[in-house]
């Protein structure tokens, strides 16, 4: 395993998850195809299915092989990060 | 294959299955994260996963690589009768 190997690795791995995230959520978010345009739900619940899903691939790697675990991210900057809206 | 291989052409094959086995565990960890947010992400609402999600993903991988070893014990079972 090179450096070339793992920077492609790396790529494929992103693009799968991409893939599985706009599988998972445009299944999860977008109820019916009758309007072009997104509505404010569907792109709200864009972003929180995005984010749901790294969490849960989180917790499943770190199941499944718990000794290279990614370590869970400081709760603070994701706390800082959020709109006031909520 | 008749003849004895050699030793570079066993490193390669080494290799070959190191890089294949890395492949393949993000390949199952994207799926079975794929299957158990399907299965498990039913609160919109909030943006991480809550408690009930998170133990039924939990769960889910649980389940999943109890499945899957009861599926290779029946595989071994099976191939060795063939």
């Amino acid at each position: 395993m090179d450096d070339i190997d793992v920077k492609i690795l790396e790529m494929k791995m992103i693009s799968k998850m991409f893939t599985g995230i706009s599988e998972a959520c445009s299944a999860k978010c977008i109820s019916k195809y009758s309007e072009g345009e997104l509505n404010v739900g569907e792109a709200v619940c864009a972003e929180r299915c995005a984010q749901k899903w790294m969490d849960t691939f989180k917790n499943v790697q770190s199941k499944i092989n718990p000794q290279n675990a990614v370590p869970a991210t400081p709760a603070e900057p994701a706390e800082q990060k959020k709109s006031s809206w909520f | 294959m008749e003849r004895k291989l050699s030793k570079k052409e066993e490193e390669k094959i080494v290799q070959e299955l190191n890089k294949m086995q890395m492949l393949e565990m993000v390949d199952t960890s994207v799926n079975l994260t794929n299957k158990c947010f399907q299965a498990c992400a039913t609160n919109f609402r909030i943006r991480t996963l809550d408690d009930d999600e998170q133990l039924c993903v939990y769960k889910c991988v649980e389940k999943n690589t109890n499945f899957l070893s009861a599926i290779n014990s029946h595989f071994v079972k099976l191939s060795g009768d063939a």
